[in-house]
């Protein structure tokens, strides 16, 4: 189980490598979501917003969200710090997500983008 | 749930369901239906097939409400199962629907072929396979207004051809109630299963809407509207074509409406056939280009496969996908052998439902306790027949078409090997070191300190 200050710090890291990486920024130049984050085993959730070209994270919840990520707190730890394709524990069912499925794959394709394979 | 900004509706689920399973194959395993039983008895098969789907139906339901996930039957059977059986069936059965990819390609060019003379098919094969995949590549979707209104229009067009050709005879039946031997029967129910292969792809939307038994609901619809179609479709054909004529052709629906209509019946039904395919094409490319994608995520297939374009589709999975599809078309096209994909396709189908019936069976036992929206009976009586059944139903197929059984048999083999030996071994190469994690273990932060 991470805490919720693991999943910040890896939220924190995906959002700085995001920012930092120019041609993700322009291929996803048109796209704006808004993401929950929700850790299973956890009370605290967070949001990931890609507003512009920047990408932020703030605690707590989105109220309208594009989409949903739920899963055990280690495996979005580890999933935002990229040391985890998030496809292993989607197939398994440990995660689930919540949206229009071009979302979700986009999701999973700037994760590897920002962290490879 | 939370709610969500996009949410699909009950009519966009079901014309999903039903523009999936709507192909421009289908009309051959209709007149394939037709063809095995006696006089214009082909309804009762369809519709007992379709009744059989129900069931199946059900199954996927109880299984979509406890894994609401796009990974389907990959992820439903490797939790009731193992993770190998869940891989290998998956595996397995995107394969054959790549082979029914390659046969409704085939199809077509034979229905433009019949309309527009003159052009080869492996012109219009080609042309297709390339425009569907530049397209997917480039990340144009269909809208999901357009795809609706051609699944409605194609529907709805089937019915009113089917009657009014009906009508032209004075709805005069031959001996539309006595369907001949049991065993054809059998054998036009079990290929009658053919007719609804995809009904249960809706299910990964369950990501896309808020109430999990919308999905079940839609299946059900869709099956519904879809079992009336196709039988006063198929009785129409049998009607108007002899029986030796049905089976001759790999475009019987063209041949019917030039028959009823003359050649404006003929190029509506042609235009109706492209709509068929082009959304059943584009949604089949999509599945199994994302299933190849998210399986070289996993290491479960080849790496490659996982290469992404700038426009965020897996481009080398769609490639993939639409050169293998295209060497089948040409192989189905040079060997003229269509039917044994149709039997395949339906024989892997009634093995996947079987096995969602032992699922339903296997995961009551293991997970009891686990939330379930939508139950496929109190009992196990619904899921234990739905396996028996589509079990029975399978072996009849294999009973007429032994060559079936063997590719059938030769695939099993051949993906369940890939999983034992190829998957360990793309992990073992592949895989991330434990000594490359990012982020930092708690022992290391208690270290650090």
């Amino acid at each position: 189980m991470a805490t919720g200050e693991e999943i910040a710090q890896s939220l924190q890291a995906f959002c700085e490598s995001y920012n930092s990486n120019e041609r993700v920024k322009q291929m996803n130049r048109d796209w704006h979501r808004i993401v929950l984050i929700q850790p299973e085993d956890l009370t605290e959730a967070f949001t990931l917003s890609l507003v512009g070209e920047e990408l932020s994270y703030r605690s707590g919840t989105a109220d309208d969200p594009d989409l949903k990520v739920v899963a055990p707190s280690d495996v979005l730890a580890d999933m935002f710090w990229g040391d985890l394709s998030p496809t292993g524990p989607y197939m398994d069912g440990t995660l689930k997500a919540f949206g229009s499925e071009e979302d979700l794959v986009r999701l999973d394709i700037i994760i590897l983008l920002i962290w490879g394979g | 749930m939370a709610g969500l900004k996009r949410v699909l509706t009950l009519r966009t689920v079901v014309a999903t369901s039903a523009g999936l399973t709507l192909a421009s194959s289908s009309f051959v395993a209709a007149a394939q239906v037709a063809y095995l039983v006696a006089g214009d008895s082909a309804w009762l098969a369809i519709l007992v097939g379709g009744l059989l789907c129900f069931a199946a139906a059900a199954c996927f339901s109880e299984l979509n409400g406890l894994y609401p996930s796009a990974a389907g039957i990959r992820l439903y059977f490797a939790r009731a199962f193992s993770d190998r059986l869940g891989l290998t069936t998956a595996l397995l059965y995107m394969a054959v629907v790549m082979s029914i990819f390659g046969v409704e390609s085939y199809v077509l060019a034979a229905a433009l072929s019949q309309v527009v003379p003159g052009v080869p098919p492996i012109v219009w094969i080609v042309g297709m396979v390339a425009v569907v995949g530049v397209l997917n590549i480039r990340g144009v979707k269909l809208a999901g207004g357009f795809q609706d209104a051609v699944t409605y229009l194609l529907m709805f067009s089937l019915v009113l051809l089917g009657v009014l050709a009906l009508a032209r005879g004075g709805f005069h039946l031959h001996a539309p109630l006595t369907p001949g031997p049991l065993g054809n029967f059998g054998q036009a129910v079990a290929l009658g299963i053919f007719l609804y292969i995809g009904f249960e792809w809706v299910t990964p939307l369950a990501e896309e809407v808020t109430k999990i038994p919308q999905i079940s609901r839609g299946m059900m619809v869709a099956l519904g509207i879809l079992a009336v179609v196709y039988a006063v479709f198929t009785v129409a054909m049998s009607n108007v074509l002899p029986h030796s004529e049905l089976t001759s052709t790999a475009a019987p629906q063209i041949v019917f409406a030039r028959r009823v209509f003359g050649f404006g019946g003929a190029v509506w039904m042609l235009a109706m056939s492209v709509g068929a395919s082009i959304t059943t094409f584009n949604a089949g490319l999509i599945g199994i280009s994302r299933f190849a994608y998210a399986s070289a995520r996993e290491l479960a297939l080849p790496p490659f496969l996982s290469r992404v374009s700038r426009w965020f589709t897996p481009w080398a999975a769609i490639v993939t996908v639409c050169v293998l599809g295209l060497a089948i078309a040409a192989a189905v096209l040079y060997t003229g052998r269509y039917r044994v994909l149709i039997d395949l396709g339906a024989a892997v189908e009634c093995l996947v439902y079987a096995l969602a019936g032992l699922a339903v069976w296997s995961l009551r036992r293991r997970e009891p306790a686990k939330d379930r929206p939508y139950l496929a009976g109190r009992s196990l009586l619904l899921p234990l027949v739905t396996t028996v059944v589509f079990l029975a139903l399978g072996v009849s197929i294999f009973l007429t078409d032994q060559s079936a059984l063997f590719y059938l048999l030769s695939g099993l083999l051949v993906t369940f090997l890939y999983v034992v030996y190829v998957v360990p071994a793309l992990r073992r190469r592949y895989g991330r070191r434990p000594g490359a994690r990012r982020r930092a273990s708690r022992a290391d932060v208690a270290e650090n300190r």
